[in-house]
């Protein structure tokens, strides 16, 4: 308890705090930026944290960590264009709410939900990192093909009504995301000896170009048919009855997503699809998911942000980085000489705990920020669209391009732009499509693994873990077949009666 | 010239890029660096690569007299970045990390656009040796009883690997078929999964770097069997190395720098001057060493030489896995 209470001391002291704050407001820049990732923020500012004092560096990084993946949420909300992959399930209710009018309480409510995913996941780094980290390790090939194959059925939830154009847009992903070298067998396929396509496919310029560019195309067709309508954001907290509906949905999305980052492999934004996907299968209101859902956003945004804790279980109790940014975190421990893992906590007991303390004061600042600055953010509706659109390709182009420096990907992202466009006109949900790109290789990798670990023993793919998964994932199919099961079973009996 | 296989534009700008390259890069060799100098990473941020690359450029910045910057243009398993790196204008103001993968892949991918061939050979940084590494509980003690163990068990024991053509996965080839064992490769992205996947009991052996591995050993959870090198001196203490098995594999990682093949001679002198000076300064040594890699350093043709024997190296292993 004294470690917890010097912890937080440390990170109070007036320059530390400084410094965390101004990691917490770069990373939401660089979140709602589209394009500039976490990993591409962490990436960036890693280099320079080398030099300084351990704690500071080393918090530096989870401030810009936490702060884009809450940024992203911003542009999803606010352009209907999701600034890291994480937030692409946020854009599908946080935009329809904007376009709604209300802005402000799609802020509000994204700004709460990653705050307490944010608070719950660093709480379970405290107090639960060993037990979630064995339970971690459990996951071998044969329980992430469970979890992919689970995260695969957001496909349904995030498809809107149209479950089989969303079908379609998800294999469109997947075939997308076979483009190139293949990381299993090192198979080269679909390139047709074009470089730029052996590299594959990155989702980041897909994701930029197929939700922005329609949103672009759209606003200039809008131009001249209708006065835009002023936006005025007075509201950014919903009523208390709307908030205290929502927590559960928030308290479970935190759990899942707090889960799914501790998995090495696995980040925020599976987290965030998983999160959302089950959201709309427990909810009450399933059919408001997509059309301006408060429980859409709150479950996406939970969960994404509550896999920025999640994601540091592995990293300190076991060394493991479970992603890019926790790579990228064990490269500026291992810099600073510091080995995470099992001795950490015991050789650096008091760095333990002030990182521990440094992940909750750095989610306290994201609140503050993103309470006191929604009004701020949301200033972004009332700039002119002549000024407003040319700014958006321009940040995009950026995005795009900065995430390889390749002109092939800012080419790719415009060609995705228009594939959107197309989407759009023809009803076609884009969500799948992204899903599917990201999520295929890890389909197939795990796939792969699993069959060369299991041989021909098909049971084999059967875990105790993976079973309860797979499970999982059959269940929002087979529920409301159950329940259409038991009502005519009832209304038989009643008949018979 | 491997980087025919290019696009038809590639080619052309490749080759623009080097008649115009020639010409003029004769005549400002006296005068290089003139510009902030780029240093092209072919794999993403984060990874082991990035890390030696990003240390190398802040260090030796000033010992060129000129920023260098650093581009992570990834893809292809590297062949995206060898390319840009390899058909650049040849006046030093593009040069790359010339890792492990470039002496691979061209083996082991078909239509892999790029080849050592396409680089001249600035420095050597690091090479640590790859090493098999166990579960402490999994009852197997050394190399020898690995192999007993897959000779009573053909099929059974399942060796992770960074990936198809890695050379963790030739390596793990290497040693089966000179051992005469069968084996199951489990590829992974990269080493790091292998090793968890090994701590985790999912697999039985990992292969991968001495540094990769190297904080798991301090931590005792996972132990190491065997080091694939003949010098004692890049060992470990009180692990046998592979030779003295009687298993001559020698294609661990590395990483180094190259130019683009035709950078004129004075400015060449210039980054294996700059190297030279980077690789005695011991702030520089300290930092790599910091994490987890000591630095190897061989600099210009000597580089140049080693470079192609290992290009050679891992043809050889190739064939010996039959891939």
């Amino acid at each position: 308890m004294n470690l917890l209470v010097d912890g937080f001391s440390a990170v109070l002291e007036l320059q530390t705090l400084l410094y965390l704050a101004g990691a917490v407001l770069l990373g939401i820049t660089a979140g709602a930026i589209p394009g500039i990732s976490a990993t591409m923020g962490v990436a960036l500012l890693a280099p320079l944290t080398f030099t300084m004092d351990p704690l500071v560096g080393i918090l530096s990084l989870v401030g810009v960590y936490c702060g884009a993946v809450y940024g992203g949420s911003l542009s999803a909300i606010l352009l209907g264009i999701p600034g890291t992959p994480g937030a692409v399930a946020t854009t599908l209710d946080g935009y329809a709410l904007s376009r709604q009018g209300k802005p402000g309480i799609a802020l509000g409510i994204a700004t709460l939900s990653s705050f307490l995913g944010g608070t719950l996941s660093a709480a379970a780094l405290m107090l639960l990192s060993y037990p979630i980290a064995d339970f971690a390790l459990a996951f071998g090939p044969q329980e992430y093909l469970a979890l992919v194959v689970f995260a695969m059925t957001a496909m349904a939830a995030l498809s809107g009504g149209a479950f089989l154009k969303g079908l379609f847009a998800g294999f469109i992903g997947l075939f997308l995301a076979g483009i190139g070298i293949d990381e299993t067998y090192g198979v080269s396929r679909y390139h047709f000896g074009y470089l730029m396509l052996m590299g594959g496919i990155s989702f980041i310029p897909v994701t930029i170009g197929l939700f922005a560019i329609p949103e672009t195309l759209l606003s200039i067709e809008r131009i001249g048919l209708a006065p835009r309508r002023a936006l005025r954001v007075n509201k950014i907290l919903p009523g208390r009855g709307i908030l205290l509906s929502l927590l559960p949905a928030q308290l479970r999305s935190s759990v899942i997503g707090t889960i799914v980052g501790a998995v090495p492999g696995a980040g925020s934004d599976v987290a965030a699809i998983v999160g959302y996907s089950q959201g709309k299968v427990l909810s009450r209101h399933p059919e408001k998911f997509g059309t301006g859902s408060e429980e859409g956003v709150a479950c996406a945004e939970s969960a994404n942000n509550a896999a920025t804790g999640g994601s540091l279980i592995p990293l300190l109790t076991l060394g493991i980085p479970g992603g890019a940014v926790t790579a990228i975190m064990l490269g500026t421990f291992m810099t600073h000489g510091l080995q995470p893992g099992p001795l950490l906590l015991h050789n650096n007991a008091e760095l333990v705990y002030q990182i521990f303390a440094g992940v909750f004061v750095a989610n306290i600042l994201l609140l503050i920020f993103g309470l006191s600055g929604s009004k701020l953010f949301a200033k972004v509706l009332q700039i002119p669209e002549s000024i407003l659109i040319p700014s958006i390709l321009l940040l995009c182009a950026i995005g795009a391009f900065a995430m390889r420096t390749s002109p092939v990907d800012v080419l790719i992202m415009f060609i995705a732009g228009m594939v959107g466009y197309v989407m759009v006109k023809t009803g076609i949900p884009r969500a799948p499509l992204i899903i599917g790109l990201i999520l295929g290789p890890m389909l197939e990798g795990e796939l792969a693994r699993s069959l060369i670990l299991i041989g021909t023993d098909w049971t084999g793919l059967f875990t105790p873990i993976s079973s309860v998964i797979w499970l999982l994932a059959i269940t929002p199919f087979v529920l409301p077949l159950a329940r259409r099961a038991t009502r005519q079973f009832r209304n038989r009996i009643k008949t018979k009666n | 010239m491997r980087l025919t296989q290019l696009t038809g534009a590639g080619a052309a700008l490749a080759l623009a890029g080097l008649t115009l390259g020639l010409g003029a890069a004769a005549a400002q060799a006296a005068d290089y660096p003139q510009k902030p100098v780029e240093l092209v990473i072919p794999f993403s941020q984060g990874g082991g690569t990035d890390q030696v690359g990003r240390i190398f450029a802040q260090y030796a910045e000033k010992y060129l007299g000129t920023e260098i910057f650093v581009s992570n243009r990834t893809g292809g398993s590297g062949a995206v970045g060898f390319a840009y790196g390899a058909a650049a204008k040849p006046d030093g103001h593009v040069i790359t990390m010339v890792v492990t993968t470039l002496a691979a892949a061209p083996h082991t991918i078909e239509q892999y656009p790029v080849s050592h061939e396409d680089f001249a050979p600035v420095c050597l940084l690091t090479a640590p040796p790859a090493v098999l590494a166990v579960h402490p509980d999994s009852g197997i003690d050394s190399l020898e009883d690995l192999i007993a163990k897959a000779k009573a068990e053909p099929g059974k024991i399942t060796i992770g690997t960074a990936g198809p053509g890695s050379n963790t996965h030739l390596i793990a080839a290497s040693l089966a078929d000179k051992a005469g064992i069968d084996v199951r490769y489990v590829p992974n992205k990269g080493s790091g999964p292998a090793l968890t996947s090994t701590y985790g009991k999912h697999i039985d052996v990992a292969v991968a770097d001495k540094a990769e591995v190297a904080p798991w050993i301090a931590d005792g959870r996972l132990k190491v069997i065997t080091v694939f090198t003949d010098d004692p001196a890049i060992g470990i203490e009180g692990v046998k190395l592979a030779s003295e098995s009687g298993f001559n594999i020698d294609i661990g990682s590395f990483r180094a720098i190259g130019a683009p093949k035709g950078t004129p001679p004075a400015v060449m002198d210039a980054l294996v001057e700059t190297c030279r000076k980077t690789a005695e300064d011991p702030e520089f040594v300290e930092h790599i060493t910091k994490t987890g890699t000591e630095p190897y350093v061989l600099l210009g043709e000597k580089f140049g030489t080693w470079l192609a024997n290992k290009h050679k190296a891992f043809g050889d292993a190739v064939k010996a896995a039959g891939l």
